[in-house]
């Protein structure tokens, strides 16, 4: 415990920045974690309360209500819980199916390799949101289904990453040694591949994870992402955009919200990976 | 140059070739589209009749190659919702679209490589701390929540520019603003980073040390070694500044075929979406082939490697 104050101490004050970063993306946790005390005033529709300007402290909705007279502030933070649990779920599945499939491709090679490159190839030239949308007209929306595109859509980065490392990996000593000693291609890959591929794979995950929050919102902002009644950044975008000349503050907050949320993640993340892998740190000085 | 020149060409083809399976295979999962296509209440009979008469009771290989023999000529099917092909559909939208993504790259590469000259050769100074704080919060910007705000500030507050709808140069600017916040960051980030790593290699001391002006040796002799990077980044933004274009036509009402999309989902068009993905995805494909041919014109090392 000791040392770990003491590492995080020596880092922060390495990485200001990170710790600037970690600040936001602190108090973003804090909000999603209280968010479920205010699903009512989130939910409740009221035709008094509509469209109503920022109160800031003189009144109960801070920062005004939306067309429904729902409270902005509440339903701004559900949604950042909504969407940081999309973003959560999509990076860990992404990260999951592309690590195995890069893993099993990099240590077998051959044609199941030239198939995953390929395979690769063509999916990462359809357009992100394009390719969303197409899964999305046959699967049908919904939070799950959310997921399931935003991680279909990712995959190929870490399987990529994961593939080139177990390349490497497979021609390493340690992994002649434990086939000589009679283990499985499964154990070897267990083992002995992924333990040393998955350090990358959370560096790429810490770069990966404020890019799906951005998709995420995307998606939600053309109507394809979170359904309603359930908030979410891009959703309360999209609201924002309609009622722009009457009511400018449902365009400003979510969105400005969102803007730190990102930079939050990005500035924690670029310290992190700094941190890590040394190497990168000459590259970016 | 012949034999990686024909490499590059067969591989671009079979990443074509799979993108019709995928596309296939996406779209026949996605049910009967003869149910979409017929009215309410139709009768068994002409159920069967319709499902024979487009061929979808044959095995999917047969299917798929005659989806690839029309496909080949430009026939994606009819649009449920316009009763048009799709084809037509996509390609009369398609130039408001390519207007608008070349206007932004446009814009991205004319500010993104001076602004990352300007950060490496200020390497650790003011300049440098202006562009790379300017590229932080670029990055973090969602590019809609930019338009928003560029409708909010002039179109609604200072009623400057229209903020909807394609009617002539002026309404072109918001949205080519918008689209071009990605790339523009992303342009400058690579530039500062490949000039940073250019400048101190020898023939750029050699050039500066024979007397030449500043400047010359910057243009000369460290960008156009510095470009190459730049170059590539160009390529694999293109796919980004199609989908970024979905979101962007969607804010300002741009007739391009990104809200031909959306307009489709919501009817469930399904043809008028399968011939939006086939058609740029074989142009995001047809980009990044030209660009890894141009630049192994320039760097004879890519070819050989």
């Amino acid at each position: 415990m000791k040392r770990f104050v003491r590492g995080a101490k020596s880092f922060f004050l390495t990485f200001p920045g990170a710790a600037f970063g970690a600040v936001i993306v602190l108090i973003f946790l804090v909000l999603a974690f209280i968010a479920p005390l205010l699903h009512s005033q989130a939910y409740a529709v009221s035709a008094v309360d509509k469209l109503m300007p920022p109160q800031w402290f003189s009144g109960p909705h801070i920062l005004g209500t939306d067309s429904l007279g729902r409270d902005l502030l509440a339903r701004m933070i559900v949604g950042v819980r909504i969407s940081l649990m999309v973003a959560a779920a999509a990076v860990v599945v992404a990260g999951a199916i592309g690590v195995v499939v890069g893993v099993v491709s990099g240590y077998f090679g051959r044609w199941a390799d030239t198939a995953l490159m390929r395979l690769t190839d063509t999916l990462m030239a359809i357009p992100l949101v394009l390719f969303a949308i197409f899964v999305m007209m046959v699967v049908g929306s919904g939070i799950r289904t959310l997921i399931f595109v935003i991680a279909l859509t990712q995959w190929m980065t870490y399987a990529r990453t994961a593939r080139a490392e177990s390349l490497q990996l497979r021609e390493q000593e340690h992994v002649s040694a434990s086939s000589s000693l009679g283990a499985s291609h499964l154990r070897i890959m267990v083992s002995n591949i992924f333990p040393n591929v998955l350090p990358s794979a959370i560096a790429l995950a810490t770069i990966n994870v404020s890019f799906v929050i951005l998709l995420e919102a995307g998606l939600s902002y053309l109507g394809l992402g979170v359904p309603l009644p359930d908030p979410s950044l891009g959703s309360l975008l999209a609201e924002g955009r309609q009622f722009i000349t009457r009511a400018p503050w449902l365009a400003i907050y979510p969105g400005a919200t969102l803007m730190l949320l990102v930079l939050g993640v990005n500035l924690l993340g670029d310290g992190l990976r700094s941190y890590l892998d040394p190497r990168s740190r000459e590259r970016s000085t | 140059m012949g034999r990686y020149l024909l490499r590059r060409v067969l591989q671009s083809l079979i990443v074509i070739i799979l993108l019709t399976m995928i596309v296939f295979v996406i779209a026949r999962l996605s049910g009967n589209p003869v149910d979409l296509m017929l009215p309410m209440g139709a009768s068994a009979a002409q159920r069967a009749q319709l499902t024979q008469d487009l061929g979808l009771d044959q095995p999917w290989p047969v299917q798929y190659v005659k989806f690839i023999g029309k496909a080949v000529q430009g026939d994606f099917g009819q649009s449920l919702r316009f009763r048009a092909p799709a084809m037509e559909l996509v390609l009369e939208r398609l130039p408001a679209t390519a207007k608008l993504a070349l206007v932004s790259l446009i814009l991205a590469i004319a500010a993104g490589i001076p602004l990352g000259i300007l950060a490496a050769i200020r390497y650790r100074r003011a300049g440098d701390y202006i562009v790379t704080t300017g590229v932080t919060l670029g990055q973090a910007m969602p590019s809609f929540w930019l338009g928003i705000m560029l409708i909010l500030v002039f179109g609604v507050q200072l009623g400057w520019l229209p903020v909807s709808g394609d009617e002539g140069l002026s309404s072109l600017i918001l949205p080519a603003i918008t689209l071009s916040i990605v790339p523009l960051v992303t342009i400058a980030k690579v530039t500062r980073s490949s000039m940073i790593g250019t400048l101190p290699q020898d023939f750029v001391r050699t050039a500066e040390s024979k007397g030449l002006p500043w400047g010359n040796v910057v243009r000369r002799h460290a960008l156009r070694n510095a470009l190459i990077p730049v170059i590539t980044v160009i390529g694999v933004l293109l796919g980004g500044l199609l989908s970024g274009a979905v979101i962007t036509e969607q804010i300002f009402a741009w007739p391009g075929i990104g809200s031909l999309t959306i307009q489709s989902i919501n009817a469930r068009d399904f043809p008028v979406v399968q011939a939006v993905t086939l058609i740029t995805s074989t142009i995001v494909v047809g980009a990044n082939l030209l660009v890894d041919l141009s630049y192994s014109l320039l760097d004879p090392r890519i070819r050989r490697s």
